[in-house]
């Protein structure tokens, strides 16, 4: 007996030292999800003592169970701060568990008054085999029970009550994107996502759908959600390459971009300089490019759930703190919320491409947040200013889901800055016009951006064909209240124009081959000369 | 056909190359591929020279070859035609490949521990690199609480590229080129004296030296945000959580 109790008090003491080691900094020391580190996550730790858990196994609005519990421990939530912990070993992880446990025992001890503790698992079923018509079932489900409502049309989380979700704690959150398989906080597997609409994410808006939708049009739906993107986040490509074309293309929707390769680039926020932007609003860029030895255009596009102009008034109120995790659909009691705040207002999105000024050096380039004095860079940036005009949802779109089609078009003009650090950017007055235009399609933007290779300003970025010519990103969500330093950035990478296809190669190659080609048939003449003057010795030998 | 010389040579050759590709990464590090080329051709010299030393050898050796380019069966015509069209195509490929343009960006050349100052200037005063040991641990007695204040600097102002776990994986850690720095295992704390430390926290990125490419890096330079106390506090925190010791300020001395 007292050595059980012994086991016990150990495994409370490794809990709790574990606990304190590696999860109070973010969870604090009540559990109360109130560290030292707390405003510095994404999305807010989860505060224990509710018993309030997202990611579970078990029915709507019961406890998880303990595994749920040392999974999320173990293997981290993607696309957040919570890491995996799986270094720690079984032990502790159970013993942490415990710990936690204890935290919200009140709770516990509520259900099991009412009879609702031990939580009973969310029954499950066997995935289906993913086929085709099972997606465009999915599809169709997805539209007609209302998840566009939140996640938008094409599931970019722009949809018409997108920006105006809280969870619990009555922070402002956003529905996931489920064009980012990578940041789904529970998962990528077809089970992870039919869980996901069985189970609800208790605290956020994203309901049990057990009830409301059956379980063949779930795995039909799970299906859908999964075939909009991929699990893995892509690698950030080296550079993004610029095939040459006889004429750029007059617009973005030129089937010649059709074939030009897309490099992806992550974007995070900067934190190089205060104020660190802690969630970051953007968080890649897939650029396409072209050129035709005179004259460059640039494809570039980001995903931004909100189309923002600057000081319009925020939906949500404009909050820096979003959430933008992996829940959905908006319940009746978190309507009231206009009362409560006074509306915010939003910045403009804006977007912008660095180069380093003048002619890129080969081994040295401006520092990454906008150079300095001594290495400046050219940007190109646009600012939106409203100008864009909204289109009409397509005949597809319109039987009924008019109101989740969000779109903008229009040509703009970019502005080119020189910078020489955060601090000091002046438009070039003498700068080569920026010719662009921007469609902003149900949560993403596209811009186009065209320009000569090169100018007369010497400020301005000198584009050689053939060289490697350091290009970096930068996106501000302005709904976020992004502005100015407190962006989102790429590391430098390249763009490289291709060079036309030089002669030489091919007369160096046929070269080769044809003098390999000659030393062989000279060979073959010198066996048989050689066997003509002495044909005893070939005979001999070949017999 | 085994007793055959050229046969052989031949299988010595696939063999060489399967032991120099395959065998050589499994006994120690894979070697680059320009040397397994070199490492080849030697190999045929003395292939070569073993087959030139006796007049029978040779002679049995270079035989089919003989026969081949004379055409002597319809077998030796086939296998002499496909020579004929194959190895200048061979040789077309490699020239190809060899003088075509290249577009692959090129690596970055980046000294990841770069040489360290005589001494710096923090805020004005003078830390010299060579000799000054991190100050706050001259009283043992408050060693729990400088941790304690390094653990809330690090879990403020460095985990989220760093991480929690102080490899160098935090949530920030994927849009970096390159990565934040990973303190955990051998190759950065563990063989760095603590004014090494203390100069890349206050610095940062752009008080690089040009050859540690200071324009690439994220690392913001702390002076300025965190006060002396704080570094030397955070650099305590960070040897007590990794469990390692820094190297000694005397050693470095001697070890130059």
């Amino acid at each position: 007996m007292s050595a059980i109790l012994f086991f016990f008090m150990l495994q409370s003491d490794l809990g709790a030292t574990t606990y304190d080691k590696y999860c109070a900094q973010c969870h604090g020391e009540q559990g109360d999800g109130q560290g030292i580190a707390t405003e510095f996550v994404m999305p807010r730790p989860r505060n224990f003592t509710t018993g309030v858990f997202k990611f579970r196994s078990t029915q709507s609005g019961q406890l998880p169970l303990e595994s749920d519990l040392e999974k999320v421990v173990r293997e981290g939530i993607r696309g957040t701060s919570m890491p995996s912990f799986a270094q720690l070993g079984e032990s502790e992880i159970k013993a942490v568990v415990a710990h936690i446990q204890g935290y919200y025992q009140a709770v516990i001890d509520r259900d099991k008054e009412e009879g609702f503790y031990p939580p009973k698992v969310a029954e499950m079923g066997n995935p289906p085999k993913v086929t085709d018509a099972l997606i465009t079932h999915g599809r169709e489900v997805y539209l007609q029970s209302g998840c566009g409502d939140c996640h938008g049309y094409e599931g970019r989380a722009d949809g018409p009550s997108s920006l105006t979700l809280k969870d619990d704690y009555d922070e402002s959150i956003l529905p996931a994107n489920l064009n980012r398989g990578w940041e789904f906080r529970a998962g990528h597997e077809l089970t992870d996502i039919f869980r996901a609409f069985t189970t609800g994410l208790s605290g956020t808006p994203m309901a049990s759908f057990a009830d409301a939708i059956p379980a063949d049009d779930r795995w039909a739906l799970a299906s859908y959600v999964q075939s909009l993107s991929v699990g893995e986040e892509p690698t950030a490509s080296a550079q993004v390459s610029a095939s040459i074309v006889d004429q750029l293309p007059e617009s973005m929707d030129d089937p010649l971009w059709d074939s030009a390769p897309e490099a992806y680039f992550p974007l995070t926020g900067q934190m190089m300089w205060a104020p660190v932007n802690h969630q970051p609003g953007v968080r890649s860029v897939t650029v396409k490019a072209l050129h035709d030895q005179s004259s460059v255009a640039l494809l570039v596009s980001w995903d931004d759930p909100s189309f923002s102009v600057a000081g319009a008034e925020a939906p949500g109120g404009a909050d820096e703190e979003d959430d933008w995790g992996f829940e959905t659909e908006e319940e009746d009691d978190f309507g009231d919320f206009f009362d409560e705040e006074p509306a915010a207002q939003v910045d403009a999105d804006q977007f912008a491409i660095q180069f380093p000024s003048g002619f890129p050096a080969p081994n040295e380039r401006p520092y990454i947040v906008m150079g300095d004095g001594s290495n400046p860079v050219n940007l190109w940036r646009w600012v939106q200013d409203g100008s864009l005009a909204s289109q009409q949802a397509p005949a597809e779109a319109q039987s009924g889901h008019a109101n989740l089609w969000t779109e903008y078009k229009g040509n703009v003009s970019l502005s080119s800055e020189l910078a020489k650090g955060r601090n000091q950017i002046s438009a070039l007055s003498d700068g080569t016009p920026l010719k662009g235009s921007v469609h902003y399609l149900n949560g993403r933007y596209h811009l186009m951006v065209t320009r000569t290779l090169l100018t007369d300003s010497e400020d301005e970025v000198q584009l050689e064909v053939g060289k490697f010519l350091p290009i970096l990103f930068w996106a501000w969500d302005g709904h976020r209240n992004e502005k100015e330093a407190m962006g989102n950035l790429s590391a430098w990478f390249f763009l490289r124009l291709e060079q036309p296809v030089d002669r030489s190669v091919y007369v160096k190659t046929a070269g080769a081959a044809f003098l390999t080609a000659i030393l062989l048939l000279w060979a073959i003449r010198a066996a048989r000369d050689s066997s003509r003057q002495e044909p005893s010795e070939v005979v001999e030998s070949a017999t | 056909m085994i007793r055959n010389p050229l046969f052989q040579a031949f299988l010595l050759m696939v063999g060489a190359y399967i032991f120099y590709t395959y065998g050589i990464a499994v006994l120690s590090k894979p070697i680059p591929s320009s040397l397994v080329t070199q490492y080849m051709g030697i190999t045929l010299g003395v292939v070569f020279l073993y087959m030139a030393s006796s007049n029978d050898v040779w002679s049995e050796f270079k035989r089919p070859i003989y026969e081949t380019l004379l055409g002597l069966t319809p077998t030796h015509r086939t296998v002499r035609l496909v020579a004929l069209i194959a190895i200048p195509l061979f040789v077309g490929y490699r020239t190809y490949m060899g003088v075509k343009p290249s577009t692959q960006a090129p690596p970055p050349f980046r000294t990841v521990h770069p040489a360290n100052p005589e001494s710096i200037s923090f805020n004005g005063k003078t830390i010299s690199m060579i000799t000054q040991a991190n100050p706050l641990r001259a009283d043992a007695a408050q060693y729990e609480s400088h941790v304690a204040v390094g653990k809330r600097v690090y879990y403020q102002h460095c985990f989220y590229c760093h991480g929690d776990t102080w490899a160098g994986d935090g949530h920030f850690a994927r849009g970096f080129v390159p990565k934040p720095a990973k303190f955990t295992g051998d190759e950065t704390l563990a063989i760095l004296t603590e004014s090494y430390v203390f100069w890349r926290i206050a610095k940062g990125g752009p008080g690089l030296p040009r050859e540690a490419t200071p324009w690439n890096s994220a690392m913001p330079a702390w002076e300025g945000r965190l006060s002396e106390d704080e570094i030397w506090s955070v650099i305590m925190y960070l040897y007590d959580a990794i469990g390692k010791e820094p190297r000694s300020q005397s050693s470095v001395g001697e070890g130059h």
